[in-house]
């Protein structure tokens, strides 16, 4: 145990023990969408791809002499910005109709996951950036305990974003996501509608990843999502316990973390995975 | 009442793949789309539900705009993962006149119940559409193509994996529904004995030989149509009001 208490540490997780629940309810709630959509690893490539968006930021810092953790970092560079680019910009070219890109899905995924994977641990390892390299290799794991307001900030602006769209925009995204073909054939834009649920998945992964780093956010759009639909009849009851399973497991994993010194992330995707064990008992038949 | 009208339009995804389709389609008939697999029927049936633009020609709309329009897939179409009831499926089908949100009222859910009714499918209505047989499962989708009174019906192999049972059953229904309200069905099947049964005209198509036919089912449901369609020797049949089809497939071997 550590010798401050929990509570007694407010002044130092409370930021990113929002963070962290935020981006939980958010994760938890698309995650029902990607894995109704089977696009469970789009959603890992994402946050991946949001990963060396703020890896990025900090080795284009250093040839421009500024710190991307500083008050006076330009828009363009900084890890947020960067981050949603990217993972905007991966998250349009995976949603290309098949015939416009006429690679398999899968292997795009996989193309954007392991050379996101790959430039990331490139990044790190620039002699240009061994100060923070640390840090950011921290962050990107989901080992950090610090979140800064603005990130918050960000992550709670995405998840306005997200409660609009999807406020107004719920009941088409799931005809569309059930049955796209007739969605077509009656005159929804489905292209359209596809393309606005991924960029709130990507807008959601990019602010997550960067507050709370990519394992967390990859296991909080899948792990939650899974096992609510294992045990959940009703789409409505499935998204709530997702959102619920993701929420404690933040909640937990924080608490677990500071309190037996263990890495935040892996602790929090610990707990979700663990959430498929009552799952699985009580699954419906 | 004309619908729409089809002028010497070419279909396909970057070219054409069949010559121009001239095609009117009315209120009250019953259109099959026959061919053999790749023909271009489901190109068509998406040229006319405007999934896919024309390459040329013109679609014209006597009303002055779009007939409304219903649509039920193939039964492996929808994904059965979603955890969704019988009731929210048919319900899909009104969306589009329930605004942004798509907040239902409750005629609405009235309607639906109706609907679901008509098809057989009160008892089934609060069960998860996954938990429905097959048979079940298009009926389900066909409510929800009807929910909404559309002006035009298309059903693409709406058939394909049901037994004879249930394929003639659906087909009934559609029929009889469809009539209540002097719908327009449009339909696409690989079979010939359900154009047969149910259709008023048909469309024979096959990109490959370069047909496109298009006239009363009578007409068009003959031995020498047929076998130039398809390439194989086919002998039709008509006695006392039934359509009997054989397939030859080696000479001196036949089929039903």
């Amino acid at each position: 145990m550590t010798d401050i208490g929990f509570f007694e540490a407010y002044f130092l997780w409370r930021n990113a023990m929002a963070a962290a629940v935020v981006a939980a309810a958010l994760c938890g709630y698309l995650g029902v969408f990607i894995i109704l959509r089977r696009m469970a690893f789009v959603s890992a490539a994402l946050s991946q791809v949001s990963g060396l968006g703020v890896a990025l930021s900090f080795f284009v810092g250093s040839y421009l002499g500024v710190d991307p953790h500083g008050d006076a970092v330009p828009w363009y560079i900084s890890p947020m910005f960067l981050a949603l680019v990217l993972s905007c910009a991966a998250s349009a070219l995976l949603a290309l109709p098949a015939r416009a890109r006429r690679i398999p899905s899968e292997s795009l995924v996989a193309l954007a996951y392991l050379a996101a994977s790959a430039a990331v641990v490139l990044v790190l390892a620039s002699p240009r950036i061994v100060q923070e390299a640390h840090e950011v290799g921290e962050l990107l794991f989901g080992s950090a305990v610090a979140v800064r307001e603005q990130n918050l900030e960000a992550l709670a602006a995405a998840a306005v974003l997200v409660a609009l769209v999807h406020g107004a925009l719920f009941k088409d995204f799931v005809f569309v996501s059930f049955d796209g073909e007739t969605a077509r054939s009656v005159g929804y834009p489905v292209a359209r509608l596809d393309a606005m649920l991924n960029l709130t998945v990507a807008v959601t992964a990019a602010m997550a990843t960067r507050a709370i780093g990519t394992l967390p956010v990859f296991a909080f759009m899948v792990l939650p999502a899974g096992a609510a639909l294992l045990v959940a009849r009703r789409l409505w009851s499935a998204s709530v316990l997702a959102v619920a399973i993701a929420i404690v497991s933040a909640v937990l994993g924080y608490y677990l973390s500071f309190a037996y010194q263990l890495p935040t992330g892996p602790t929090m995707a610990a707990l979700c995975a663990l959430a498929w064990v009552p799952a699985a008992l009580l699954r419906r038949r | 009442m004309d619908l729409m009208q089809l002028r010497g339009v070419e279909i396909g995804y970057k070219r054409a793949i069949l010559p121009p389709v001239n095609l009117t389609i009315q209120s009250g008939e019953r259109i099959a789309i026959l061919g053999p697999n790749g023909a271009g029927k489901s190109t068509l049936l998406r040229t006319i539900t405007g999934a896919l633009p024309v390459l040329a020609g013109s679609v014209d709309y006597p009303l002055g705009r779009r007939p409304s329009m219903g649509y039920v897939p193939q039964s492996h179409q929808p994904d059965p993962a979603f955890p969704l009831t019988t009731h929210e499926v048919v319900l899909m089908g009104r969306y589009r006149a329930l605004g942004l949100v798509r907040r239902p009222r409750k005629a609405d859910h009235e309607a639906v119940s109706r609907q679901l009714e008509l098809v057989g499918l009160d008892k089934q209505e609060s069960l998860l559409f996954r938990q429905l047989s097959g048979g079940q499962r298009q009926r389900a989708l066909l409510a929800r193509a009807l929910v909404s009174r559309p002006e035009l019906l298309v059903l693409d192999e709406p058939t394909s994996e049901l037994d004879p049972a249930a394929e003639h059953e659906l087909l009934h229904l559609v029929v009889k529904l469809a009539a209540d309200h002097q719908t327009c069905v449009l339909f696409v099947t690989h079979e010939i004995s359900a154009a047969a049964g149910f259709a008023t005209d048909v469309v024979l198509i096959n990109h490959r030989a370069g047909v496109v036919e298009h006239g009363p089912a009578v007409e068009m449901l003959t031995s020498e149509k047929l076998s130039r369609l398809y390439g194989l020797p086919i002998e039709v049949v008509r006695s006392q009001g039934r359509t009997l089809v054989w397939m030859a497939s080696t000479p001196g071997e036949e089929r039903l």
